[in-house]
C-alpha cells in the first residue's frame, strides 16, 4: 500500500490502515465506544486478512489481559483520534454508542480517493465490510 | 542490534554476568531504612540491600525518570533508582493493607516474591527511560517483530505486545546469570528470610511474569497485578513521584485506595486483585492525576521540542558514532553521563545540554484547522508515526536554501494520546452485591478520557529560533498538510506559536 508522501517508502502505519478502515465502514448503524471490543474485532480481521497483508497489522500490537482483552494500545489511540477529528460523535449520554459523523466521512473518504490507490482501497471496503459482518466479535453497538 | 528474542537472550545473558563478574561473591549487608521524600521511610530487608547495590540497580540512578522533562521542570531530577524504591513501598502498602482481609493469601513467598519484583521491575531501562525506549523500539524493530510472531505460531509469545523496557528487564531476570548471583551470593549469605522463606527458592520465572504481567495461572494474579495491573504499585509511586519533583498538583488518595482492595473470588476474574466500589472516586482521581501529568508535563511542548532535538541527534549521527547502540546491551551501557560527555563534540547535543532549543512555528489543534479539516487530522497523525522524516522533507525543500539550517532542525510533532483503557477494562471492581464487574461498566473512563483528550492534543511544527526561518517555515508546514493531506489550517496556527 502506498501513501502520497514519499512513494520511495511504501510503508504503511497503523493509524493510516485503521483510518482507511474506518472510511469504509457504514455510517447508518451505531457503533460500540468499547475500545477492548475493537481490539477483539481488529485481532479477528487480523487472522482473516493478514497472512495475506501482513504489513497492515505490523505496529499493532494486542495485549493479552488473563480479565479482559485483547487490549491495544494503538486501537485505543486510534478511537482517540477518532474523536479527535470529529470523525464519531457520542449518541447518548452514557457513552455506549458511537455514531459515525456522515460529513466528516465523506471529506476524508474524498481526500483518500484522491490519494490512495484503488486497489486498496478495495481492500479496506473489504475489510470495513468484515468488521461490520461479525456479529460475534463485532463493533456494531 | 538483536532482532529475535533467543538473540536477546542470549546477549543479556553475558551482560549480567559481566556486570556481576566484578563483584565480590561475599556480600554482608545487613537491612536498612532508606529516606524517601515521597514515602519517608521504605524498609529494606538484607537479601534488597544486596539487589540495591548490585549493578542492576545502581544502573537505575543515573536515568532520569521523566527523560528530559528535567530540562523544563528543574526539580525533575528524579532517577529510576528512586522509582524502584518507590515501587517496593507502595506494594507493601498493598500487601499489608489485603493482609488485613486476606491473610491466608498473603504468604511469606508471595511478599518476597512481590518485593523482589517491585525493585526489579525497571532494570530494563535505558538513558532518559521511555524517551530512550522509544528510540531503542525503533533499532529494534525486528525484535518486537519476532515477539509478536512468536505467539502468532504459537511458540513462547510471552513477550508479544511487551515494550522493550519490560521485555528486557523480564529476560535479565530470568537469566541463569542472574539466577547464579543470586543463589551463589545472596541467597547463600542470607539463607532464609525473617518470615522464613528460603531465598533458594526464589521463583525467577514468577519475578519475570510479574514484572510484564503476564500470570500462568489464577492464583499468581493478584500478586502480579500488584506489580504490572490495572493500578499497580508503578503507576501509584510514578504518578506521585513525578508530581511531587515537577512540583504539578494531583491529589492521589492512595492509603484510601489500598485499604479498599480485596482478592475476586471465582468468576472470570478469579485470583484478580480487585477495589471495592466504594473506592471507585479514588479510582477517576488517579486517571484524572494521569491525565494532569500528560498536560503538564510529558506533552508539554518544551518537553516535546527536547524529546524531538534527541531524536534528531540519532538521526544524523554516523554508524559509528559512539552514542549508537549496536545491541541492547550496548544501549544499556550507554548511560546519561555519556551522552553529557559528547556535549562538547556533539552541537545538537550540546544545543540540548545549553537549552538552545528549537521553537514552535505551527500549532495544531481544534481550533487551529478549520471544521473542515477535522476529519483529515488522523492522516497527518498517521504520518507523523509512519512517514516523519519524508514528512519533514517535503517542508524542508519549501525553505529557502540559505538559512544554514539541517533537515533534523524540523520537526513534526503529534504526541501520542494518554491510555487509559487497560484501567477502565482490566480493573475489576466488587460490587455491594459482591458480584464483579470491570471499571469501564461503572464509569466510561476511556470515553470520557478520549473526549478530555480530543480536546486537549495538540500537534506542532518545531523550527530554528530564528523568527524569519520560524515564519517561513511555518508557512511551508502549512502548505504541505494542506496539499497533502486536506488539512487546511487557520492564521492562529502560526501566530499563536509566534508569541513564544
Amino acid at each position: 500500500m502506498t501513501y502520497p508522501i514519499s512513494p520511495a517508502d511504501p510503508r504503511v502505519g497503523y493509524l493510516d490502515f485503521l483510518t482507511l478502515v474506518y472510511a469504509y465502514l457504514p455510517h447508518n448503524k451505531t457503533y460500540t465506544p468499547d475500545a477492548i471490543r475493537w481490539a477483539r474485532a481488529i485481532v479477528r480481521i487480523k487472522e482473516q486478512f493478514g497472512h495475506a497483508n501482513p504489513e497492515l497489522f505490523r505496529g499493532i500490537r494486542f495485549i493479552e489481559h488473563p480479565n479482559n482483552g485483547p487490549y491495544s494500545p494503538e486501537v485505543s489511540e486510534f478511537l482517540t483520534f477518532l474523536q479527535y477529528g470529529s470523525l464519531v460523535e457520542v449518541l447518548n449520554p452514557g457513552f455506549t454508542r458511537l455514531r459515525i459523523h456522515r460529513e466528516a466521512q465523506s471529506q476524508l473518504k474524498q481526500q483518500l480517493e484522491r490519494t490512495v490507490p484503488e486497489q486498496q482501497r478495495l481492500l479496506a471496503r473489504q475489510i470495513a465490510e468484515a468488521v461490520v459482518s461479525d456479529t460475534t466479535h463485532g463493533i456494531v453497538a | 542490534m538483536e532482532t529475535t528474542v533467543a538473540q536477546l537472550q542470549s546477549s543479556m545473558e553475558e551482560w549480567v554476568r559481566k556486570k556481576f563478574a566484578a563483584l565480590p561473591t561475599h556480600q554482608s549487608h545487613r537491612s536498612k531504612v532508606i529516606r524517601d521524600p515521597v514515602h519517608h521511610f521504605i524498609p529494606l530487608e538484607p537479601h534488597e540491600v544486596d539487589i540495591v547495590d548490585s549493578p542492576l540497580l545502581q544502573r537505575l540512578r543515573y536515568i532520569h525518570q521523566t527523560g528530559l522533562a528535567f530540562l523544563v521542570y528543574p526539580g525533575a531530577n528524579h532517577s529510576r533508582l528512586e522509582h524502584s524504591l518507590g515501587v517496593l513501598a507502595v506494594a507493601q502498602r498493598m500487601l499489608h493493607a489485603l493482609e488485613t482481609v486476606r491473610r491466608e493469601k498473603v504468604t511469606e513467598e508471595v511478599r518476597v516474591h512481590v518485593r523482589l519484583a517491585a525493585l526489579l521491575h525497571d532494570t530494563g531501562h535505558v538513558a532518559f527511560s521511555h524517551l530512550g525506549e522509544d528510540l531503542l523500539e525503533e533499532l529494534a524493530p525486528d525484535l518486537l517483530a519476532d515477539a509478536e510472531d512468536a505467539r502468532v505460531h504459537g511458540k513462547s509469545g510471552r513477550l508479544s505486545g511487551i515494550r522493550v523496557g519490560e521485555a528486557v528487564a523480564y529476560v535479565i531476570v530470568t537469566s541463569e546469570a542472574f539466577k547464579d548471583w543470586f543463589l551463589n551470593t545472596v541467597a547463600r549469605e542470607h539463607g532464609h528470610t525473617r518470615g522464613g522463606f528460603a531465598l533458594r527458592n526464589v521463583d525467577f520465572h514468577l519475578l519475570g511474569r510479574m514484572i510484564i504481567g503476564r500470570p500462568d495461572r489464577s492464583d499468581e494474579r493478584w500478586p502480579i497485578d500488584i506489580i504490572n495491573g490495572s493500578f499497580d504499585s508503578d503507576k501509584l509511586d510514578y504518578i506521585i513521584r513525578d508530581c511531587h519533583y515537577t512540583g504539578v498538583r494531583a491529589e492521589i488518595d492512595t492509603s484510601r485506595l489500598v485499604h479498599s482492595l480485596d482478592i475476586v473470588d471465582g468468576t472470570e476474574w478469579n485470583g484478580s486483585l480487585a477495589v471495592k466500589v466504594g473506592s471507585v472516586n479514588y479510582l477517576e482521581q488517579i486517571l484524572l492525576a494521569k491525565l494532569t501529568l500528560y498536560t503538564a508535563i510529558y506533552h508539554h511542548h518544551k518537553v516535546r521540542t527536547l524529546e524531538a532535538m534527541f531524536r534528531s541527534i540519532y538521526e544524523r549521527a554516523p554508524d559509528d558514532s559512539p552514542i549508537i547502540p549496536h545491541g541492547i546491551s550496548e544501549a544499556l551501557d550507554i548511560s546519561e553521563a555519556h551522552l553529557l560527555a559528547q556535549a562538547s563534540s556533539n552541537e545538537a547535543l550540546g544545543r540540548i545540554w545549553n537549552r538552545n532549543l528549537l521553537k514552535r512555528c505551527l500549532q495544531i489543534e481544534k481550533t487551529t484547522v478549520t471544521p473542515e479539516s477535522r476529519p483529515k487530522i488522523p492522516l497527518l497523525a498517521g504520518s507523523v508515526r509512519q512517514r516523519q522524516k519524508q514528512l519533514r522533507a517535503k517542508i524542508f525543500e519549501r525553505l529557502p536554501s540559505h538559512n544554514q539550517t539541517h533537515l533534523s532542525d524540523l520537526w513534526v510533532d503529534f504526541p501520542k494520546p494518554p491510555d487509559v483503557d487497560e484501567e477502565a477494562h482490566a480493573c475489576p471492581v466488587i460490587l455491594s452485591a459482591g458480584t464483579v464487574s470491570p471499571l469501564s461498566d461503572l464509569m466510561p473512563a476511556d470515553n470520557w478520557v478520549r473526549s478530555y483528550v480530543a480536546n486537549k492534543l495538540k500537534g506542532h511544527v518545531f523550527y530554528d529560533a530564528d523568527i524569519a526561518n520560524r515564519r517561513a517555515a511555518g508557512e511551508a508546514a502549512q502548505s504541505v498538510f494542506g496539499e497533502t493531506f486536506g488539512v487546511e489550517c487557520v492564521s492562529a496556527a502560526r501566530t499563536l506559536p509566534l508569541k513564544e
